[in-house]
């Protein structure tokens, strides 16, 4: 089974501090071209950018991590949520699975997928980056192990 | 009265080329609409970014508190209800494009969101800065609230 990413809306990408407090940092720049609703990290550079599949989440150069609450071009600041509720999507879309747990994707640099319903590539690193919470809303909630799937 | 000209994908603060004007940036607001990088905005009472348009009618600047919940210019791409990066003071680099002469005097627009590089009679007088060069102009928002005689 293909891994599937979430469909994100840029524009209705906002906090939602009904599902736990956005918390940001704003002191960082983009490495990159970024539009909200991104999943990054902070990389050697001190930049943001989009997560990859070799990105451990929680863990390693993936520690400070999260997602991108607006848009930024390379060199400008990018605010970015690290914590909290954050929507994904327009209001009532079912597109995240209430209690479902969500991770990086393999599929595209950035994209979120959910963990279960498709099997991990190996090597994949699977840090859970936060729950469904609404079907349109996402808890962020790192757990992290660093171990890349066998 | 021409607007300045403004690339959004490189519009960055820029305390690094003139460190003797220091920058400040908030990023505590969400923007009460779409924005992009170079507009010019103001709080509201919300406390929300919105965008300053200095006419003398049918604008966002009134006369009473105008200003008081700060100008300043976005630094980022933001949707409404997004969180916005505004730099209020220090230098800013307006992307490259060939700014007014050093020197010149920089003024809220009568369009929204713009920055023009004089007023005209009947509108708001708001003096958002001074070009330092080409691409660069030093933010130091002034709202007089008075109308252009």
């Amino acid at each position: 089974m293909a891994d599937t990413n979430l469909v994100v809306s840029v524009a209705n990408v906002l906090p939602q501090s009904t599902y736990g407090r956005p918390i940001y940092n704003n002191k960082n720049r983009a490495g990159s071209t970024i539009t909200a609703g991104t999943l990054v990290y902070l990389n050697a550079s001190t930049v943001w950018a989009a997560t990859t599949t070799a990105t451990a989440i929680g863990v390693g150069s993936g520690t400070i991590w999260g997602i991108a609450a607006n848009g930024a071009s390379s060199g400008q600041y990018l605010i970015v949520q690290t914590s909290g509720g954050i929507k994904l999507n327009t209001s009532g879309s079912s597109l995240i699975a209430v209690g479902e747990y969500y991770r990086a994707s393999q599929l595209s640099a950035g994209g979120i997928a959910s963990m279960s319903g498709f099997p991990v590539q190996t090597g994949a690193y699977t840090g859970i980056v936060g729950y469904g919470a609404a079907t349109d809303i996402i808890t962020m909630a790192e757990v992290s192990n660093g171990v890349a799937h066998a | 009265m021409a607007d300045i000209s403004i690339i959004q994908a490189n519009v960055v603060d820029d305390g690094a080329t003139y460190p003797n004007y220091p920058v400040s940036i908030t990023s505590s607001k969400l923007a009460g609409v779409a924005l992009v990088p170079g507009d010019l905005v103001y709080g509201d009472t919300a406390s929300l970014w919105q965008k300053l348009q200095c006419a003398s009618s049918g604008g966002t600047a009134t006369l009473s508190g105008y200003g008081a919940n700060g100008i300043g210019v976005v630094l980022n791409t933001s949707a409404a209800g997004q969180p916005v990066s505004v730099q209020t003071s220090g230098a800013i680099d307006i992307g490259g494009n060939p700014a007014p002469a050093a020197g010149t005097v920089l003024y809220g627009s009568v369009n929204a969101g713009k920055i023009a590089t004089s007023v005209t009679t009947g509108q708001y007088v708001t003096i958002i800065g001074q070009t330092v060069d080409s691409s660069d102009f030093v933010i130091s928002p002034n709202a007089t609230n008075v109308v252009h005689g």
